[in-house]
């Protein structure tokens, strides 16, 4: 009997694109709780969430055949696919109930209450070190950064919500990501 | 600076997710035909993919994998173990999960002391446990089965019973039904001999009527004698009705069949008439039941110096009315 959690993300992806639902389990049970933290903490929301879970696996389900390799890690794509269906539902539900407020101050406090959904279980120790790559950013570039990336604002928006240039959030965001990159590399091969 | 310059300067918010969907699709486009700018923008994506895979695990309900799962089987999918089997090891296995994080985060927990007799062969344990648990459930869920299945033969069975038992009592009511018919025949069939038979009577009385009439003035004709005349065969009807008188004496006879009863209180009365004079009233007479009667009376003067007679119904307790004595009743010579 194959065990499908020694498998590579590859491998299961090829089962999967021959219909392996056994495959498909396995990859959902390795990734099914990050995705799901994910949309939990930028949603605040657990049947959302749920929702959002479902429909990036069943993409991956459907679609798994067209995630080429050469153009990029696997979990770069399933995780990117996570990201816009989460963003795209916060934006469905802000237009539909205007759930989220939009005081600027509010929304951009990585401290408050509102980013740990207390529903969902997120396990704090590792939005720790996310909390921690984000405290290395200049208070500006954390601001584009969690503006854009939790809250789903375009770069646009957000230039008219801080009042800054369409080009200083640009370049803020190039340069966030930039050292966010370094603080993500230091803290992997801190792990190792 | 040129369009593509522009495009990439849009990189960082492309994998932010900050991009409108028409500078979504620019970048994407750019990247389709310029390797360098997508190896730059892959370098983003990944920092953004490792940055979300740290945001933090949710253990999310186990129904969202329950539906995932028959999702994809529905849709094609094939499997080499049952859902339910598949779904108790990856429970189990996130159980387990959970107790290696908490064991690195020096926590010591119940599933933790459990963690560490479990060695490399957990997983394998996980299976013969969750092997068990479904012979365990799927035995219980057939004997639920069987018993709900014994049930639905058994409510079968009644109605069957309670189907054929109606079918009998309508088979009974149709029984009852074709001997009430059949007896109703019977009685209409006796009847219709009754009538037959009282027809026949009938027509015997008749005849025997009609032989009395001819006995008797076959009997009186030995001393009566018919005179020229006779009343009208149509008097009443079917009546008729025979007129003598005696050889002998001054004695005349009438013989009167098919004629009904006079109602109470009326009787028929003879009159005999001479065109030149008044109706002479005769005699009195009723009918039997038979509807014969015969009744003498005298003569003042021989029969043959009359032209008629005359009969009709009055009163008992008036006297006789030859005024009513009426042209339709005139009995005529012959």
């Amino acid at each position: 009997m194959i065990n499908y959690q020694e498998l590579t993300d590859q491998e299961l992806l090829a089962e999967i694109s021959e219909k392996n639902t056994d495959a498909f389990a396995a990859l959902y049970d390795r990734y099914g709780k990050r995705v799901f933290g994910l949309a939990a903490r930028i949603l605040n929301d657990s049947v959302k969430s749920e929702e959002v879970t479902q429909d990036v696996f069943m993409r991956v389900w459907r679609r798994g055949h067209t995630y080429m390799p050469d153009k990029g890690k696997f979990t770069t794509w399933l995780f990117r696919i996570a990201h816009n269906r989460t963003i795209d539902e916060l934006r469905r539900l802000r237009r539909d109930k205007s759930r989220y407020s939009d005081d600027i101050t509010e929304r951009y406090d990585l401290e408050s209450d509102e980013i740990t959904p207390p529903e969902a279980a997120v396990a704090n120790s590792e939005y720790e070190q996310v909390r921690a790559s984000l405290t290395v950013l200049p208070e500006a570039q954390r601001q584009v950064v969690y503006l854009s990336y939790f809250k789903g604002m375009t770069q646009t928006q957000i230039a008219e919500s801080t009042g800054q240039p369409l080009g200083t959030v640009k370049t803020r965001m190039r340069l966030a990501l930039k050292k966010l990159r370094v603080a993500l590399e230091n803290e992997i091969y801190g792990d190792d | 600076m040129t369009r593509d310059e522009e495009i990439i300067e849009d990189f960082p918010a492309y994998a932010l997710g900050a991009l409108g969907n028409e500078e979504r699709r620019a970048v994407e486009d750019l990247i389709e035909r310029d390797a360098d700018a997508a190896k730059e923008l892959a370098e983003m994506l990944d920092t953004v993919a490792e940055f979300s895979a740290r945001v933090g695990e949710a253990i999310p309900p186990m129904a969202v994998r329950e539906r995932l799962v028959s999702t994809a089987k529905a849709e094609g999918g094939g499997t080499y173990q049952d859902s339910a089997f598949s779904s108790l090891v990856s429970h189990l296995e996130n159980r387990i999960a959970i107790e290696e994080n908490e064991r690195e985060h020096d926590v010591k927990s119940v599933w933790q002391r459990l963690g560490s007799l479990v060695t490399a062969g957990r997983l394998a344990f996980a299976t013969s446990l969750a092997s068990f648990v479904i012979v365990g459930i799927m035995a219980i869920q057939l004997g639920v089965d069987n018993v709900e299945l014994n049930q639905k033969v058994s409510d079968m069975d009644r109605d069957v019973a309670a189907a054929y038992a109606r079918a009998e009592e309508i088979l009974n009511e149709m029984s009852s039904t074709e001997e009430l018919l059949n007896y109703a025949h019977e009685r209409i069939s006796r009847q219709d001999q009754e009538i037959v038979r009282m027809t026949e009577l009938n027509d015997a009385l008749r005849s025997s009527m009609n032989d009395q009439i001819s006995l008797t003035y076959a009997t009186l004709r030995n001393e009566y004698q018919s005179p020229e005349w006779q009343p009208d065969a149509g008097l009443t009807g079917n009546g008729y009705a025979y007129l003598l008188e005696h050889q002998r004496k001054p004695l005349g006879a009438l013989v009167v069949g098919g004629v009904e009863q006079a109602p109470p209180g009326e009787e028929y009365r003879l009159y005999l008439i001479r065109e030149d004079s008044e109706p002479t009233y005769v005699a009195s007479f009723d009918m039997n039941r038979a509807g014969y009667g015969t009744v003498l009376f005298k003569l003042t003067i021989p029969m043959s110096l009359y032209d008629g007679a005359h009969i009709t119904r009055e009163r008992t307790a008036d006297p006789p009315d030859p005024s009513l004595a009426s042209p339709q009743n005139l009995y005529k010579p012959q």
